[in-house]
């Protein structure tokens, strides 16, 4: 655009000044300001050879506009679940957003909540714009993301690389071994640790050659997680030893007893006296964490390594008599951690959730869940809601069994909650509200946190709102009420338009 | 009563009285609920021992509410109007004696101000000595801008002289502008502080400071011949040096009735509040018009915003100008939805065209900052890092960067595989998009500057966070 002031030279006067390169400043103004009038009025366009992308009509209805505005609405006041909830129902319905408030969405979630099928509100006609318009991980183009992902894996800082791991184990399990293969001596031990947890998550029979192999690693952390992988595989070799390692520490003795002579049972526990050398090619960690005792240690985690399933079979016993029987012991911790770990399958926190892998044996996972919510303390709520989440069915009334249980303080076990879908069933927001609201009037402080009171707000059937309301308000500030009458507004609209 | 929920809505001073009022607006909180065609009115429970008597007259809106909230309107006044707009407030035989009392109290001010204007304008002798004081302040300003931008075009000389190379900072540009603002002139103000923003921003940018120059230059040499200047162009003059533009003016100037369409609505955050601009085009004629509304502090007090893809059948007064563009209502009116969508009847069909107007803009009013692009059948592309906007013959005008990936996402799935239509602000270089259109159903558009203001919100939360 300076081109032509520099050709007549008034840019150059203008620069230089006209003192030194010469001229009569007004004649020069006069100039300057004739020229940039032609300029302005002569601009010219651009010529663009762009070829128009291709994006396939999207010939699924548009939601009605009070459902349109109410999303936008969500959106703009970030409320996410909100947002998921409208979004799966959307989707369900076969209907659309209109692009302005499809594209807040995208905003407000992450691209991969929105290409989660259930609330897929885009489908094909999304990922074919949100690719044009520069995004990145929303196309079907598996060749390219492979290549994107790979390169990740070779340049990334270290938490890039775990995150293009999983994905490319989730892409292609046996490719992403052997990229693991190629340059595990180098890793640093820290990062061994998180990739093997990786694995673990997807652990399948045809890893255990080289698992067997890496459990010799100089790392004790990572040789402990090595062993964790092998265990939640079930591998053979390992599984025996283990069973028979922890077998001979615990034992059942049945007996007749009293006056009755009654035949009960019970647990003899006894920890392993000494450390065998050999354990560590398990992955057992000799020195005790600070706190702990030395053989107590050895226990927990001779207990861990074993598979839970053999527990019962042995002692012709199930899951719920066992545990019961371990609170009698001087060793309950121990062999509740041990058992529990062996009985959960593969979990690893990924980005800030807990995710359930392979492995595990689904006839614990709903006594240890009623054993491990009704503790005084500590409440293993990660743990918990793994559990939960692989339990669908009973999911509900196990939560409802936990949170009425009275152990430990209601705002302590409110999370239980997060491992429910929403909307909940009418008659858990009635007795969570009704919980709520009778903790409140009891003059205990109920410290709800943003995200509970969103979750709660989100999640609650219609009927219950009212009542939510009113328990959350006699606490509220009044940024928190103008939130609670913005989640309100958008939820009737929601559950009058988009029915569940 | 033809009001939408999205514009009952925008007449709340924040999100939470919205919010607040959707909230109320269900016809369980109420009693008493009635309507004629002047008012709505109703009983709302609050906290208070007596129901609130809410009444919102139509012509305006106004309202009045007997709560003690100190928003205006309140949230039941919002809530009321929202109840009528859902069709839930039936006609009512008889108004109560609350409600009919305030509005025979509306309607006795207005008559009395219409009676001392009717009085002011039918005494010649008033009117005389009115319109002589009017001319001597006007004369007493023209004195003082005049020597304002003596000083000025000194310290533009003097610019010129040293070079702009040697300039130092802004040079000093703040203290001129300044004193343009003391001296009534702010329209050459601003112009002075944009070149000292150009002049300050370093050597790289000498061309835009050359042509911040240029453009001062040419207000500052018109400014100097205002008292020989024909009068349409003296009145350009003078609003370009920034007298203000009075109603007056306007109403007396020409007046066109149309079903005027909302295109778009720009805001612009200034000193002591936020400047709207509207900008409409008439259904029938195919005339453009601006509308600009100053908000002080950033509230809307009582105004109704004109939602985008609306059209309202109003007579519009335009500002005396070589280019009438802006206008204003002098009766409020109310309004519906678009019914026809001329987009080929109203805008250009090429970059071309479009363009061509451009520089006939220029020429009735050289200090146009903003022009109103009107396009249909263009497509919108990315090319690299910048969006353009291309018509069928491949000619192109760039969207003013940074386009989030998500507003070019929406216009991707707007056109799909058809061309749009685009309403945009045209500073000389880029488009500013004001909102997009589907020409081949009357049902698809949206408001471009309401989804990057909710979109940087939204990118500043996540930040916060």
């Amino acid at each position: 655009m300076s081109g032509k002031i520099a050709r007549s030279g008034s840019l150059a006067a203008l620069t230089l000044g006209t003192e030194r390169h010469g001229g009569d400043p007004r004649a020069l103004l006069e100039q300057v300001a004739v020229e940039t009038l032609l300029r302005r009025a002569g601009v010219l366009p651009r010529s663009s050879a762009t070829t128009p992308p291709t994006i396939a009509p999207d010939s699924r209805p548009l939601v009605s506009p009070s459902v349109a505005s109410a999303v936008a609405q969500a959106a703009r006041g970030a409320c996410g679940l909100l947002v998921e909830l409208a979004c799966e129902r959307i989707h369900r319905r076969g209907e659309r957003l209109p692009p302005h408030v499809q594209a807040l969405v995208l905003a407000t979630t992450s691209v991969a909540t929105a290409r989660d099928p259930r609330c897929s509100v885009g489908g094909a006609t999304l990922a074919q714009a949100w690719h044009h318009a520069g995004g990145a991980g929303f196309v079907d183009d598996p060749a390219g993301e492979r290549a994107a992902l790979e390169e990740r894996w070779r340049d990334g800082t270290p938490a890039e690389r775990c995150q293009a791991f999983r994905r490319l184990r989730a892409l292609d399990s046996a490719g992403a071994r052997e990229l693991l293969k190629q340059g595990w001596p180098d890793e640093e031990a820290a990062l061994r640790g998180e990739l093997i947890d990786a694995l673990t998550l997807t652990v399948e029979p045809a890893d255990e050659e080289w698992l067997v192999l890496a459990l010799a690693d100089r790392s004790q952390v990572v040789r402990a997680r090595v062993a964790r992988a092998l265990a939640t595989l079930g591998s053979a070799e390992l599984a025996e030893r283990a069973w028979q390692r922890a077998a001979s520490c615990v034992k059942l003795v049945s007996e007749r007893t009293g006056l009755l002579r009654r035949l009960t049972k019970r647990l003899v526990v006894e920890p392993p006296a000494a450390w065998d050398p050999a354990w560590v090619n398990d992955g057992l960690v000799e020195k005790a964490p600070s706190g702990r005792g030395q053989r107590a240690w050895w226990l927990e985690q001779v207990v861990a390594l074993a598979p839970a399933a053999r527990w019962c079979s042995t002692f012709e016993t199930t899951p719920a008599e066992l545990l019961a029987l371990a609170a009698e012991t001087d060793f309950s911790r121990e062999l509740v951690t041990g058992w529990a770990t062996a009985a959960l399958g593969s979990l690893a926190r990924v980005d800030g959730v807990f995710v359930v892998g392979t492995g595990g044996d689904p006839a614990w996972a709903r006594p240890l869940a009623l054993h491990l919510g009704k503790l005084e303390k500590p409440l293993p709520v990660p743990t918990l809601h793994a559990v939960l989440r692989e339990r669908e069915e009973a999911r509900e009334e196990l939560v409802l069994e936990l949170l009425g249980s009275g152990a430990g303080e209601l705002a302590q076990r409110l999370p239980l909650l997060d491992a429910l879908a929403l909307p909940w069933s009418a008659p858990l927001s009635k007795y969570t509200v009704a919980l709520l609201a009778n903790a409140m009037n009891s003059g205990k402080f109920v410290h709800l946190d943003a995200r509970a009171v969103e979750r709660f707000t989100a999640a609650v059937h219609p009927d219950s709102f009212a009542a939510l309301l009113e328990s959350l308000q006699s606490t509220a500030s009044p940024a928190r009420s103008d939130f609670l009458e913005n989640v309100r507004s958008i939820r009737l609209v929601l559950d009058q338009e988009l029915p569940a | 009563m033809n009001w939408t929920v999205e514009q009952v809505l925008s007449l709340a001073s924040d999100s939470s009285s919205a919010a607040a009022g959707r909230g109320l607006a269900k016809p369980s909180q109420w009693t008493g609920l009635g309507q004629d065609t002047r008012a709505v009115w109703g009983l709302c429970q609050g906290s208070g021992a007596n129901p609130y008597q809410v009444r919102v007259a139509l012509d305006g809106p106004a309202f009045k509410c007997s709560c003690p909230s100190r928003k205006f309107p309140c949230k039941h006044g919002i809530a009321l109007l929202l109840l009528a707009a859902q069709g839930a407030v039936k006609e009512a035989g008889e108004v109560p004696a609350w409600v009919s009392d305030w509005l025979a109290t509306r309607g006795e001010k207005a008559e009395r101000a219409a009676a001392r204007a009717v009085a002011r304008e039918s005494d010649p002798e008033q009117e005389a000595a009115r319109a002589r004081q009017a001319a001597a302040r006007s004369e007493r300003r023209e004195e003082r801008v005049l020597e304002g931008l003596e000083a000025c075009k000194r310290w533009c000389e003097d610019l010129v002289r040293t070079g702009l190379a040697g300039a130092r900072g802004s040079s000093g540009a703040e203290r001129v502008a300044a004193r343009l603002v003391d001296a009534q002139a702010p329209g050459v103000a601003r112009a002075v502080e944009r070149l000292g923003e150009a002049l300050a921003t370093g050597a790289g940018e000498l061309g835009a400071a050359a042509q911040a120059l240029g453009k001062l230059h040419l207000l500052l040499e018109a400014g100097a011949r205002l008292p020989n200047l024909p009068d349409d162009l003296a009145g350009d003059v003078r609003v370009a040096l920034g007298w203000p533009q009075t109603r007056e003016q306007a109403l007396t100037g020409e007046a066109l009735k149309d079903r005027w369409v909302v295109l778009g609505r720009g805001n612009e955050e200034l000193d002591r509040g936020v400047q709207e601009r509207t900008w409409l085009v008439g259904e029938r004629s195919g005339r453009r018009a601006l509308l600009v509304d100053f908000h002080p502090g950033g509230r809307r007090e009582g105004s109704v915003a004109r939602l985008v893809g609306t059209s309202f059948e109003s007579k519009l007064h335009f500002h005396p100008s070589r280019l009438a563009l802006r206008a204003l209502e002098a009766e409020a009116s109310g309004t519906g939805r678009v019914s026809g969508v001329a987009w080929t009847a109203w805008a250009d069909a090429s970059v071309e065209l479009a363009l061509e107007r451009v520089a006939d803009e220029l020429a009735k009013l050289p200090w146009l900052e903003r022009h109103l692009v009107l396009l249909h059948d263009v497509r919108i592309v990315r090319d690299g890092e910048v969006w353009l906007a291309v018509d069928a013959s491949g000619r192109a005008l760039p969207l003013a960067s940074p386009i989030a990936l998500q507003l070019g996402l929406a216009l991707l799935l707007l056109a799909e595989d058809q061309p749009l239509a685009i309403a945009a602000e045209f500073d000389g270089k880029c488009l500013t998009l004001l909102s997009a259109w589907r020409t081949d159903t009357s049902e698809r558009w949206f408001d471009c500057v309401e989804l990057r203001t909710d979109l940087r919100r939204l990118q500043d939360e996540t930040r916060r966070v």
